[in-house]
């Protein structure tokens, strides 16, 4: 297999990502950037960035497009594989892809988080066939009909706002008894006739036959009521990408890396930023600020090593 | 996206097939990652209310235009 050297890893290209990379090498850093899904992050499905960022574009997928040019302009060498593990090797490490292995003295962990299922019966069956991710790609299968939103955080109501525009309900069920997203938002929905709270309840099965066709949703107190759907929309939160890290790194309690105020993780010479990252903020401007940060950090350590 | 640049590194004829707003996104992945001559075909949202069919069909026919002369990267 072949093999390659570099100062430094990161590994994910999302918004976190990208910016750490394009700025370690800027630093003159030889930095090597894996990311196995669309570069961009989550970020990427976001059609219109509320707020958006400064002096960047709106759109997610176009703020994507901009931050790749921006590291690869930078000399980021990058590579669309997976990686199935990081190993250390006495002072370096060994991140290994299906192709190659780079060895570093440093990773950067940046491989973001997945939206987190809602592990009831039906979702698997009709992904994609009822059970979907993204509103700004998906709303206009649903033009006319009802869906349902899972979820009461930010991310929920803003694709509740993204469905709205051509659905004709939405109905957001949400566990707790108020909404957790940005009073912004919330205020929003308020606004819309047509999307309806459920709240104090969570989503218990999928059900259809060629696609969905409703969902069971049961209250607080045990009620289950049927709402009649072709559409699902599950943010529940996300799960952290960590599957290729060595065991035993330390994690919260949902499996997010835990890090230090450097955002150095566990294992020495490893570093955790954006979504992976436990006590992460979770807007774009801490992406971010993550990607600037773990640089600052960097050249702290390597100041120090040769003072 | 990354299947279709998995699957032309295998050599075999691929056209990645992507809705318009992730366009720009496509073709910059591609360009960085060395593959920046990969087909892309775009097809428009949907209309609000209107009908699938005629952005399948018209999508449907630039893949096979593609396929069928690979110096085309994207006719769309």
């Amino acid at each position: 297999m072949a093999e390659r050297s570099n100062d430094l890893v990161v590994i994910g290209a999302g918004v976190a990502g990208l910016t750490a990379a394009t700025l370690a090498a800027k630093h003159g850093l030889t930095t090597f950037c894996a990311e196995e899904q669309m570069f961009g992050g989550l970020v990427l499905n976001i059609g219109e960035l509320d707020p958006a960022p400064a002096a960047r574009p709106a759109q997610g997928a176009e703020l994507a497009a901009g931050l790749m040019e921006e590291a690869a302009a930078a000399g980021v060498t990058y590579s669309g594989e997976a990686v199935h593990r990081v190993s250390p090797d006495g002072p370096m490490f060994r991140v290994e892809t299906a192709g190659e292995v780079v060895v570093a003295r440093t990773v950067v962990i940046a491989s973001g988080a997945r939206p987190k299922l809602l592990g009831v019966p039906g979702e698997q069956e009709f992904e994609h066939r009822g059970v979907a991710h993204c509103a700004d790609c998906d709303a206009a299968f649903y033009a006319g009909q009802d869906v349902v939103v899972a979820g009461g955080g930010n991310s929920a109501l803003q694709e509740a706002l993204v469905l709205i525009r051509q659905c004709k309900t939405v109905f957001i069920v949400h566990r707790g008894s108020s909404l957790t997203a940005h009073p912004r938002f919330v205020d929003a929905i308020s606004r819309h006739p047509n999307i309806q709270l459920v709240t104090r309840a969570t989503v218990r099965e999928i059900r259809g036959a060629a696609g969905v066709e409703s969902v069971l949703v049961q209250g607080e107190e045990g009620a289950v009521r049927e709402i009649g759907c072709t559409g699902v929309f599950p943010y529940i939160g996300l799960q952290p990408n960590t599957s290729f890290l060595p065991a035993g790194m330390a994690c919260d309690e949902h499996g997010f890396l835990r890090t230090n105020d450097r955002l150095e993780a566990s294992l020495a010479g490893t570093y955790a930023i954006g979504a992976v990252r436990s006590g992460f903020g979770g807007s774009l401007d801490d992406a971010f600020v993550d990607g600037e940060r773990v640089i600052d950090a960097l050249q702290s350590r390597h100041q120090g090593v040769d003072a | 996206m990354s299947d279709g640049y998995w699957i032309s590194k295998l050599g075999k004829p691929v056209v990645v097939i992507v809705q318009k707003v992730f366009e720009m996104a496509a073709k910059t992945q591609a360009k960085v990652l060395g593959a920046a001559n990969l087909p892309i075909c775009a097809y428009p949202p949907t209309p609000v209310g209107g009908s699938v069919e005629p952005i399948g069909a018209d999508l449907a026919a630039r893949v096979v235009a593609v396929l069928k002369d690979p110096k085309r990267r994207d006719n769309g």
